[in-house]
C-alpha cells in the first residue's frame, strides 16, 4: 500500500498543480469568507453548501423566532459545537449545520418580514451573523467588522429592521452597553448607549457601588426590539440590579431606570435586585412591553413601556400551596420570553426554577390579572425557553436536560 | 433604628419590626420566667445609664448683697464620676458616688439698679462622695430610687474668679456670707438636689426585661414570611431585698402565622413554674443579672417562633459571596455522594428551609442541654446550573438534635449541635440518575442537616435592652432554664 502511494503521489502532484487539461481549475484570488468555498469551476467564492442536520433537536442555546406563519430555529450543539439553523413546522422540519464554533456560547436570533439573522460571538470578541430570507434557504455569513475596535461578550442581542438593518446590543467589555450597527450588513458603526451614569429619570447607581459585582457593569441579558420611533433596549444594571431601559432618540439614547426593586423589607439587603432575563416585544398597535426578573423576590414582572410612564405588574409570584397546606414560594421567571399574541395579548413564557418546568403567563385583557399554568414538566425543562406566536397558535420551546449527562440536551416544543 | 437592632437579637438574628400589639394582648402565664439582678448589677444599671458622668443641675438661687443681687447658677453639667459603687446594707441598697478633682464653673449675675454684670467663678474640689439609699417602687413599672436624703461628703472648695468682674469671692452678701462661700454652698447643695435626678432608674428598662404587651413581625422579601406575634410581659412581685432586686414575670404569646408555616395552632399555654435563682448562683456565674424561662413559655416561644416565619429561612441575600451568609460552598455539600456529581454547577449552593410542623423542646438538666424534634422539615437546595438558580433536590426530615448552649453571645443564646438523630428523611430530585436508598440517603441528610442548622438553633432572649447583654452562663434546670448575663455598653 505504502509503496503504491510513493508510486502514484508524483503524478497526484503535478495533477493538483496544473490542473487537467479538460477541466481547469480556477482557483480564488481571495480567500473566501465565513460561511462561502471557492467554486473551482469559475473561481470565485460562492455560499457553501449546507449539510441538512437529522440528528434530535438540542435545546442547548436554542433560540426560536417567527412570523406569523414561520417559524425558524437555531441552537448551538452541546457535544459538537454545531450551529444549527432552519425552520420548523408542527410536522416537520428544515434543519443546516451553518458552521461549527469552538464551544457551546450564546446566540441571538431575530426575524422580520423578509428575513432571519442568527448572531453569535467569535472567539476573538467580535460578532458574526447568518442570515437568509424567509423564502430562500440560501444562508449567507460575515463578521461584524466595524468602524472601531469593540470586545463583545455574551451579553449581546439583534434586532432586524424592516429595510434589513441590524443592530447588535451587547455589554462591552468595559461592562458599559453598546450597540454595532449597519443598514447593508457590510458596514457597521459602533456606539455607546449607556456608561452606567445617571439616567434621565434622575435615578443613580452610586459609585459606591457601581463595578462592585462581578459579573456587573450595564448591559446585562440585554433584550432588544425595533419599536415604532426606533431602537429600545432592555438590560440590567447588575452594579445595582436595576432594570434600565435605553431608548433611541435622533443619533443618541435615553436611558432610564424601569425599575429598581426597591426593597420594603429585606434583613440584608439595602437595594433590591431585578431587571434579570429581561426580554421585550412590540405589540400589534406598537405598545412595546418589558417582562423581568425581580431575582430578590423569585417573582416574574412585566412593565407596559410608553414614552412617559412605566406601569408595572407581578406576573407571577411564585407562591404555590404544597400538600402540607404550607404557602411555599418558587423562584419563577428565568429564561422568561415574551411574545404578544394576534390579539395583543402579552405572553411569557418562563421557567420554575424550583420545580424545573416551563410556565406561560398570559393577560387575556388589559387590567385584567394574569393567568399562569404550567406547560411541561417531564424532566427537567425550562432552560432556553422560546415562545413564537403565530396567526393560529403558537410555537413554545425550551431544552430539556438529561440527567446524568449535563451536555445531554433535547429541544422540547409545544405547539398550541 | 437603634430599636430595630435590639429587635434583632430579640428574634434571632432575623429582621423583625417592632409595634403596639393593638388589640392583641396575651394573657400572661404567671411565672413564665424569673429575673435577679444583684448588687453589681444594680451598680452596673447606674453607670450604663450614665456613662457620661453625673448630671449635676441647679437652679438660680438669689442673694441679696450690699447695693446689689446676686444671682447664683444655674448649673447644667456633668462630672466624671471617679468611682461608684452599690452593696446591700441589710435590706437596703445603698449606692455611692465618689467624684475626684471635681471642676466647674458657676455662673454669678450681679444685678444693681442700674446695671447687669455676668461672672463666673470656677469652683475646685479635690473629692466629693454623694451616698444614697435607694428602693424600689412600682411606678408604670420597676423605678429604683433614693430613699430619703443622701448625704453629701465634700472637700474643701477653692473658688477662683474667672475673668474681670467688678466683685470677687471676698464680697460679702447682706447676711455677711463671702460670695466664695456661698458659691460652694451653692454647688454642694447642686451635689445633694441632683443625687436624687440621677440615683432614678429604671431597672427593666435599662436590661431590656419588657414589661408590657408589643408586636413583633417578621421582615422578609417574600410575603409568606411575613407572620408575628404579639407579647405581654408582666412583671409581678417585684422585691429589693438582700438577694437583690427579684421579680417573677408572666408571660404570654400569640402567633399570626406566616402562610410558610403549616396551618396549626400553637399549643395552649401550659402551667408555668421556674426555681429562684439564689444570689450564689449569680455570684458563681459572675453575672450581672440572671433570667430563668420556664420549659412551657421556651415550647411555646419555639413554637410561636415556627408559626410566624422564623423557621422559614434562606434565598434572602443577594450580595456579594464575600458578604452572603448564606451561601455553601458546593465542594461541602458533597453532591457526588447522591451522584449528582455529573451536574455542573457554580462554586455555591443556596439553602431554603420551612417547618412542616411545630418544634418540641426537652430539657435536660443532668447534661445541662436540650433536646429539639421536629417533623417534616423541609430544606430545599439550590444551585447555580447554565446561570441560573435552580432547586437541584428536596430534603424532608425529622429528627432530634441534641444543643448545648454557648455561652459568650450578645443577646441570644446561640447553641451547637452535640447529637443529631435523622428518623427519618426523604430526599426527592429530578436530577437524580436512579432512586437512592437510605444507606445513601440518611448519612447524606445527616451531614446536610448539620451543614445548614448548625448556625440556626438560636433563641433570643425575651429581652429588649438598648445595651448589649453579654450571656455568661447558661443552666439547664428542671423547670426552667436559667441564663446569666452581663450589661455591656
Amino acid at each position: 500500500m505504502l509503496r503504491a502511494m510513493i508510486r502514484w503521489f508524483p503524478i497526484l502532484l503535478l495533477a493538483m498543480l496544473t490542473g487537467c487539461p479538460d477541466n481547469p481549475i480556477k482557483l480564488c484570488e481571495t480567500e473566501c469568507a465565513l460561511g462561502e468555498v471557492c467554486d473551482v469551476d469559475v473561481g470565485v467564492c460562492v455560499p457553501a453548501p449546507l449539510q441538512t442536520y437529522d440528528g434530535p433537536l438540542p435545546g442547548r442555546n436554542s433560540k426560536t423566532a417567527g412570523t406569523e406563519s414561520k417559524v425558524f430555529y437555531a441552537a448551538v450543539d452541546p457535544v459538537s459545537f454545531e450551529l444549527l439553523g432552519g425552520t420548523l413546522t408542527r410536522s416537520d422540519r428544515d434543519i443546516r449545520i451553518l458552521t461549527k464554533l469552538t464551544n457551546s456560547r450564546s446566540i441571538a436570533m431575530n426575524t422580520n418580514a423578509s428575513r432571519v439573522v442568527v448572531v453569535w460571538l467569535g472567539d476573538d470578541s467580535r460578532f458574526r451573523f447568518a442570515t437568509r430570507t424567509q423564502d430562500n434557504d440560501l444562508w449567507t455569513f460575515g463578521v461584524v467588522q466595524a468602524d472601531v475596535a469593540y470586545a463583545g461578550t455574551e451579553n449581546f442581542a439583534v434586532a432586524l429592521d424592516e429595510a434589513g438593518g441590524l443592530t447588535i446590543a451587547f455589554q462591552a467589555t468595559d461592562r458599559t452597553l453598546r450597540v454595532v450597527r449597519s443598514n447593508d450588513r457590510e458596514s457597521w458603526t459602533v456606539g455607546l448607549v449607556d456608561d452606567g451614569g445617571v439616567a434621565a429619570n434622575g435615578v443613580e447607581c452610586p459609585a459606591t457601588i457601581r463595578g462592585t459585582r462581578r459579573p456587573g457593569g450595564v448591559g446585562i441579558q440585554p433584550s432588544i426590539v425595533q419599536a415604532p420611533d426606533g431602537v429600545w433596549i432592555a438590560y440590567q444594571d447588575a452594579d445595582c440590579g436595576d432594570l434600565r431601559l435605553a431608548r433611541q432618540v435622533g443619533t443618541g439614547w435615553s436611558v432610564d431606570v424601569v425599575d429598581t426593586g426597591a426593597i420594603d423589607a429585606s434583613p440584608v439587603t439595602q437595594r433590591g435586585r431585578t431587571g434579570g432575563w429581561s426580554t421585550m416585544a412590540v405589540g400589534p398597535s406598537g405598545n412595546v412591553g418589558i417582562a423581568y426578573v425581580d431575582e430578590l423576590r423569585g417573582t416574574l414582572k412585566y412593565v407596559s413601556a410608553s414614552s412617559l410612564s412605566f406601569v408595572i405588574e407581578t406576573v407571577d409570584d411564585g407562591f404555590e400551596i404544597d400538600q402540607n397546606a404550607n404557602q411555599r414560594k418558587d423562584l419563577v421567571g428565568a429564561w422568561a420570553h415574551l411574545d404578544f399574541d394576534s390579539r395583543g395579548a402579552p405572553t411569557i413564557v418562563y421557567m420554575n426554577q424550583s420545580n424545573a418546568s416551563l410556565r406561560l403567563a398570559q393577560r387575556p385583557q388589559e387590567g385584567t390579572r394574569w393567568v399562569q399554568r404550567t406547560v411541561a414538566s417531564e424532566g427537567i425543562v425550562g432552560f432556553h425557553a422560546g415562545l413564537v406566536e403565530l396567526a393560529q397558535g403558537r410555537l413554545i420551546s425550551g431544552e430539556q436536560m438529561v440527567p446524568g449527562r449535563m451536555s445531554g440536551s433535547s429541544f422540547v416544543q409545544v405547539w398550541e | 433604628m437603634k430599636r430595630l437592632g435590639l429587635m434583632l437579637l430579640l428574634a434571632g438574628c432575623q429582621a423583625v419590626t417592632l409595634g403596639d400589639s393593638g388589640a392583641q394582648k396575651p394573657t400572661p402565664q404567671p411565672l413564665a420566667a424569673r429575673v435577679l439582678i444583684g448588687a453589681e448589677g444594680l451598680t452596673r444599671i447606674y453607670e450604663v445609664e450614665a456613662p457620661d458622668g453625673f448630671a449635676l443641675d441647679a437652679a438660680v438661687r438669689v442673694v441679696p448683697a450690699t447695693s446689689s443681687q446676686w444671682e447664683i447658677g444655674p448649673v447644667s453639667t456633668t462630672i466624671p464620676v471617679a468611682s461608684r459603687t452599690g452593696a446591700f446594707d441589710v435590706d437596703r441598697f445603698r449606692v455611692t458616688n465618689e467624684f475626684r478633682n471635681v471642676s466647674l464653673v458657676v455662673p454669678v449675675r450681679v444685678r444693681t439698679a442700674e446695671d447687669l454684670e455676668i461672672c463666673r467663678f470656677q469652683v475646685q474640689m479635690a473629692s466629693a462622695t454623694l451616698d444614697s439609699a435607694v428602693e424600689a417602687t412600682i411606678d408604670t413599672g420597676v423605678v429604683l430610687a433614693a430613699s430619703g436624703q443622701p448625704a453629701a461628703t465634700t472637700s474643701a472648695a477653692t473658688v477662683t474668679k474667672v475673668g474681670p468682674c467688678a466683685v470677687d469671692g471676698t464680697a460679702r452678701s447682706s447676711s455677711s456670707q463671702t460670695l466664695a462661700s456661698l458659691i460652694e454652698t451653692y454647688t454642694r447643695d447642686a451635689l445633694l438636689a441632683s443625687g436624687a435626678q440621677n440615683l432614678t432608674v429604671r431597672p427593666f428598662e435599662v436590661t431590656g426585661i419588657l414589661d408590657d404587651s408589643v408586636s413583633l413581625r417578621r421582615v422578609s422579601v417574600f410575603d409568606n414570611r411575613r407572620g408575628g406575634f404579639a407579647v405581654t410581659q408582666r412583671s409581678n412581685n417585684v422585691t429589693l431585698a438582700s438577694d437583690g432586686l427579684s421579680a417573677e414575670l408572666g408571660i404570654g404569646m400569640i402567633a399570626q402565622r406566616a402562610t410558610c408555616a403549616p396551618p396549626i395552632e400553637v399549643n395552649p399555654a401550659q402551667p408555668s413554674a421556674t426555681e429562684p435563682i439564689s444570689p450564689a448562683e449569680l455570684e458563681a456565674a459572675n453575672a450581672d443579672l440572671a433570667l430563668a424561662v420556664s420549659a412551657p413559655t421556651l415550647q411555646q416561644m419555639a413554637e410561636t417562633l415556627a408559626l410566624s416565619g422564623f423557621l422559614c429561612q434562606g434565598l434572602e441575600d443577594s450580595r456579594r459571596p464575600e458578604d452572603n451568609a448564606e451561601l455553601i460552598a458546593v465542594d461541602d455539600i458533597g453532591l457526588d455522594a447522591l451522584g449528582l456529581d455529573w451536574l455542573s454547577v457554580g462554586p455555591w449552593v443556596r439553602a431554603s428551609s420551612a417547618p412542616g410542623a411545630l418544634p418540641s423542646l426537652i430539657l435536660r438538666p443532668q447534661t445541662n442541654d436540650f433536646v429539639i424534634s421536629w417533623r417534616d422539615f423541609v430544606i430545599d437546595v439550590y444551585a447555580d446550573v447554565q446561570g441560573t438558580n435552580v432547586r437541584i433536590l428536596r430534603l424532608v426530615t425529622t429528627a432530634q438534635a441534641t444543643l448545648r448552649p454557648q455561652v459568650g453571645e450578645v443577646g441570644q443564646i446561640s447553641t451547637t449541635i452535640d447529637a443529631l438523630n435523622i428518623t427519618s428523611a426523604d430526599l426527592t430530585s429530578d436530577w437524580l440518575t436512579a432512586p437512592l436508598g437510605p444507606d445513601i440517603v440518611l448519612p447524606w441528610a445527616k451531614r446536610a442537616v448539620l451543614l445548614f442548622l448548625q448556625d440556626q438553633f438560636v433563641f433570643p432572649l425575651p429581652l429588649v435592652s438598648p445595651h448589649a447583654m453579654r450571656v455568661r452562663n447558661v443552666t439547664v434546670r428542671d423547670q426552667d432554664v436559667a441564663v446569666f448575663l452581663d450589661i455591656e455598653n
